[in-house]
């Protein structure tokens, strides 16, 4: 038994099993989530390269396996950052299954995950280039249901990942045997070009960032939402594991100045853009582009900064997106376009849902007491003796987030078109939340904007996930 | 060389087709003859230590399944055409335009890719840079797959040059007949009319 047939076959095969037997609901969608949260608890807590006894057997999980002559290996650093990401695959399917979200959800999301989970185990890692585009196009069912007439957003999406992997595969290519290359000789120039153009496409960076806001616009809000969260994340540490794995990058002030930059860049531009939305949806695009600079200058905080800080943020991102694209999934399923003047009067018709929006906002945005903020101010802090413009941005783009959301909070307060005025008679009692026919949905939504203030209030828990993570970076946690 | 050379002037003659032709059914049979060029091309150009005739022979199989794919969608009413955006003029002028910037940077190329031919090199920047600015030219989603598959022709004719793997080719495949699968399953329920361009 190997940890990638574990944690990469088995969701492969049962995603796309899963993918047959879609309309058996809602069977179909429970084992996938009973294989998700599997795989999440044995990745957090089971041991590898160890003799394990169960009962009468010894079981040994081995870290590597070979599949066509390639290595994967999961090593157990790794293998947390993969417990931890089929985790949050378990909580974004379970409120997809309670907003009766697209039923290919599930089955795509995890045989995606499985195909991004081999990206970061194969050794010779330009063929994650392969994985990365296998899972984006696996995801295209997931984002544009059959039936869907709107699709200008996926397209997008998709040509603009599949424009950023040939640049990957080219750069892995190119940087095989540079692994103890110093910085700083004109031999790494190429691959050094082709792997940040590689990346700034992938990652959407501005001003490679249309197909977001075009995305969320035409899709489902919570779907469009999971992409934002799921690639940025694995893309990440991707670029975590190469910045580890070759001297050069690792070495060079100038990779992480330049991290840096192109982070600022798009933490200003998004939080510029973000200011002139008028819809929702676009302002969690915004956000998105917003959270990736802040991913890029965590990144740039050097050897020991970026390991320590990549995965509070990751998990604040996932945590907050999922709480808000939900909200904004509950109203859309409502009738709302999810434009401010559609959402007039939301806060007192659907108060959990609107309460959830604004609390993914105020998270996002890093306000004080969310899970966002601890988060933000230790960026920041580690930030301020590399590069002091550096934390000028941060503070803007969560200058620009807290705007956003007061704009948002705004709508949503006003009342509604057509509602009465103070002198007319009382109003109506209120409305029931969204999607009536699941209390559930209020229940995860309340349960999530209280966790966000948890984590908000006691980062301790936060700092858990670093310590438990960053470990897989040996070379810059040295 | 003269298969090279062939080779060279059907991706040129198919790039040509693609940018300029209106008729989805012209599209399709320019990025086929497209893909033979690349063979032809490749049949000279690869690798240290390769097959080339093998890795010319995977990608042909794999570019054609891919249009066979895209075709069968078509042959049942999802046919798209090119949208008079940009004009055919427009369309001939900026065609001469990235033929002069690939001819005049395959020098360049040939020395950031070692390996590349003369030929490889012209034809590989040339389907690279027609097929991302196609992108951006057409809507709907077959034929801006196409595009992505033109560009995709081009990075693995430049990549076969530095990657001798049978596996990576293969790989490369199965990404192209994804793509294509893709286009089709987009292709079969979304109004091309509706959406904008991707550039």
């Amino acid at each position: 038994m190997t940890a990638p047939l574990i944690w990469i076959g088995l969701p492969a095969v049962m995603g796309f099993l899963l993918v047959g037997v879609r309309n058996r609901y809602p069977w179909s969608p429970a084992v996938g989530l009973a294989t998700a949260a599997g795989l999440a608890l044995l990745g957090l807590f089971l041991p590898l390269d160890e003799v394990l006894p169960v009962g009468p057997f010894r079981l040994l999980i081995a870290s590597g396996q070979i599949v066509l002559g390639r290595a994967f290996v999961i090593g157990p650093s790794l293998l947390r950052i993969i417990g931890a990401s089929y985790g949050a695959l378990t909580l974004w399917g379970l409120v997809a299954l309670v907003l009766k979200s697209n039923r290919v959800f599930i089955p795509g999301s995890l045989l995606a995950t499985a195909l991004l989970c081999a990206g970061l185990a194969v050794q010779l890692w330009q063929f994650a280039g392969i994985f990365i585009l296998l899972a984006v196009l696996v995801l295209v069912p997931v984002l544009s249901p059959a039936g869907s007439t709107r699709g200008g957003g996926v397209l997008k999406f998709v040509a603009f990942q599949a424009i950023g992997v040939p640049f990957l595969i080219a750069a892995g290519t190119l940087m095989e045997g540079f692994e103890s290359i110093p910085p700083g000789l004109a031999l790494t120039l190429r691959p050094g070009i082709f792997l940040g153009l590689s990346f700034v496409f992938l990652l959407a960076i501005f001003p490679f960032h249309g197909w977001i806001p075009a995305l969320i616009t035409d899709e489902d809000p919570f779907l469009s939402s999971f992409i934002l969260v799921l690639l940025p994340g694995f893309i990440g540490v991707l670029g975590l594991q190469l910045i580890d794995r070759y001297l050069f990058l690792r070495g060079s002030a100038e990779f992480f100045a330049l991290a840096r930059a192109v982070g600022m860049l798009s933490v200003v531009a998004g939080s510029s853009l973000v200011l002139v939305q008028r819809q929702a949806g676009r302002v969690l695009g915004y956000a998105a582009s917003i959270e990736t600079g802040m991913l890029l200058l965590a990144i740039g905080a050097g050897p020991g900064g970026g390991p320590r800080l990549l995965f509070p943020i990751l998990a604040v991102r996932s945590a907050s997106f999922l709480l808000w694209s939900a909200g904004l999934a509950a109203l859309s399923k409502e009738g709302n376009s999810l434009h401010f003047s559609d959402l007039r009067g939301t806060l007192r018709s659907h108060p959990v849902s609107s309460a959830a929006v604004l609390v993914g906002v105020f998270s996002t945005a890093g306000f004080p007491l969310f899970a966002g903020f601890p988060v933000k101010l230790n960026l920041a802090a580690i930030l301020a003796p590399l590069e002091p413009t550096a934390v000028f941005a941060t503070w803007l783009g969560m200058a620009g987030m807290a705007i956003a959301g007061a704009l948002t909070l705004a709508a949503m307060a006003a009342p509604a078109a057509g509602v009465a005025g103070p002198d007319d008679p009382p109003d109506p009692p209120p409305i029931a939340d969204p999607v009536p026919r699941k209390r559930l949905l209020p229940i995860l939504l309340a349960t999530g904007c209280l966790l966000l203030l948890f984590f908000g209030l006691f980062p301790g828990w936060i700092e858990w996930l670093s310590a438990t993570m960053s470990p897989a970076f040996a070379n810059l946690m040295r | 060389m003269p298969f090279a050379v062939f080779g060279m002037l059907l991706g040129i003659a198919g790039a040509i087709a693609l940018f300029t032709s209106r008729s989805w059914l012209r599209c399709l049979a320019a990025q086929g003859v497209v893909y033979l060029g690349v063979f032809l091309v490749l049949l000279e150009q690869s690798a240290a230590g390769s097959n080339p005739a093998e890795l010319a022979a995977i990608r042909l199989v794999g570019g054609w399944m891919a249009l066979a794919v895209l075709g069968a969608t078509s042959s049942r009413g999802a046919r798209e055409t090119v949208e008079e955006d940009a004009g055919f003029i427009f369309r001939i002028f900026l065609f001469c335009l990235i033929f002069l910037v690939s001819w005049s940077i395959s020098g360049g190329t040939m020395q950031w890719i070692p390996g590349a031919a003369y030929e490889g090199a012209v034809t590989g920047a040339l389907l690279l840079f027609c097929g991302l600015i196609r992108t951006g030219l057409v809507r709907g989603p077959m034929q801006v797959v196409l595009s992505l598959l033109s560009a995709f022709s081009g990075f693995e004719l430049l990549f076969s040059a530095i990657d001798a793997s049978a596996l990576m080719a293969a790989m490369l495949a199965v990404s192209n007949l994804g793509l294509a699968m893709v286009g089709a399953y987009l292709g079969t329920h979304i109004d091309p009319a509706g959406i904008e361009n991707t550039g």
